[in-house]
């Protein structure tokens, strides 16, 4: 179960996440898979998720914390096939809603005040970037009245598959001991105390 | 004064009642209206003494923004998606209202109500009124944002960062549907109470 023992810990969870939403925008872009304002979004949203990427870095590091490190590589094939429009935007709007979704379920956690109306100012922005993709999808931008936040718990078990190393190619020779997976920091750090 | 200022936010005094005591008749007279809802406005925005004030305060906009709405739904102005979205939106902004008010009753307390009027702009066309809408939602997230940090209840806290998101949706839809950039800046501005009753306080009048 994951607990958070100060705001820092808070802070690198959601560092963890938009590490994870920086580095797929990145690829979704280089996919080249959208045209006009489509595109426009999915360059602009991109560069808020890094923009929060490197607040959230340098407040920790003003807090007096360390970061999480970014993971080398993620397995972005975990979210399915990306080799059409609609498949990417399926995509992008499942981490976006899961990003709102886990901001508001982090919230109650946070102790500073000023720490939580930053955390609140991220969160909205997550929220409207999943709205304008869900509503490229044709479906209803808020699609509840008050919307439901997930448990760090439940955020992990959703992007778990991502922080994965991808499946090791099958080879003769006896695997070597393994070594640490991307995100097990992230694993560590939220299974401690 | 203090107490002046909770017994407004609990609903127990009019404006008019309790200016009339604060400023004597010949001073309410002499002073127009839009500047007392702010100065009278400000005063309770120095103080939000607790987390039913704080749904109250927040009951006051959704109800602002519940009838904006509907009334913009009966001007018969708006058209396609324009007005797909009002009905959907402004049917969340009435649960919003329903479920603070009910919240504040189970509490014992007294909700602020619906008013009978507000100063919203002339709903002449579409672009007026979904700008205006636009501009309630914006205000919404940022007062929702901007009064997080004063809720003591962790309960209360997720219920409001639950509307707070929603706002959020509504707000980027309608940028769009308004002609702007759906989400401008990486970080939704978050409104002092102070900066939301300047917004606000016209619209609620006197």
């Amino acid at each position: 179960m994951v607990t958070f023992n100060n705001d820092i810990d808070v802070l690198n969870y959601a560092l963890t996440l938009e590490q994870f939403e920086a580095a797929l925008y990145k690829v979704l872009i280089g996919a080249n898979l959208l045209t006009g304002v489509e595109a426009q979004y999915l360059t602009t949203f991109g560069a808020q998720e890094q923009a929060h990427v490197d607040t959230l870095t340098q407040v920790i590091g003003q807090l007096g914390g360390t970061p999480v490190t970014q993971p080398t590589s993620y397995n972005f094939a975990a979210a399915g096939p990306i080799t059409n429009r609609d498949q990417l935007i399926a995509v992008v709007t499942m981490v976006e809603d899961l990003g709102a979704s886990a901001y508001l379920g982090a919230a109650g956690y946070i102790q500073s005040r000023d720490l939580l109306t930053a955390a609140v100012t991220i969160h909205a922005v997550e929220a409207e970037h999943a709205s304008i993709f869900r509503d490229l999808q044709g479906l209803a931008p808020a699609p509840d009245a008050v919307a439901k936040g997930r448990t760090p718990d439940e955020v992990l078990a959703m992007v778990m598959p991502f922080l994965a190393a991808p499946a090791p190619t099958p080879t003769p020779a006896p695997a070597p001991a393994p070594a640490a997976t991307p995100g097990s920091h992230f694993i560590r750090r939220l299974g401690d105390g | 004064m203090e107490d002046r200022i909770l017994r407004i936010v609990h609903g127990e005094l009019s404006r008019r009642s309790l200016l009339k005591g604060a400023l004597g008749a010949a001073a309410l007279a002499a002073m127009p209206i839009s500047s007392i809802a702010f100065s009278e406005a400000q005063a309770l925005a120095a103080n939000l003494p607790d987390d039913f004030a704080i749904l109250n305060f927040a009951l006051t906009l959704e109800h602002l923004e519940d009838v904006a709405y509907r009334q913009a739904i009966a001007s018969g102005k708006l058209t396609g998606k324009n007005q797909q979205y009002a009905q959907m939106f402004g049917d969340q902004e009435h649960q919003h209202v329903v479920l603070i008010t009910g919240a504040l009753q189970q509490a014992g307390q007294t909700p602020v109500a619906e008013q009978a009027h507000y100063n919203f702009p002339a709903y002449t066309d579409e672009h007026t009124i979904i700008d205006f809408l636009r501009v309630l939602e914006e205000t919404g997230v940022g007062a929702y944002s901007g009064a997080a940090q004063f809720i003591k209840d962790k309960g209360i806290l997720t219920v409001a960062g639950g509307i707070q998101q929603v706002e959020a949706r509504h707000t980027a839809i309608l940028r769009r549907q308004d002609g702007m950039a759906p989400v401008p800046t990486a970080f939704e501005k978050a409104l002092t109470p102070d900066m939301v009753l300047a917004a606000a306080g016209p619209i609620l009048g006197a």
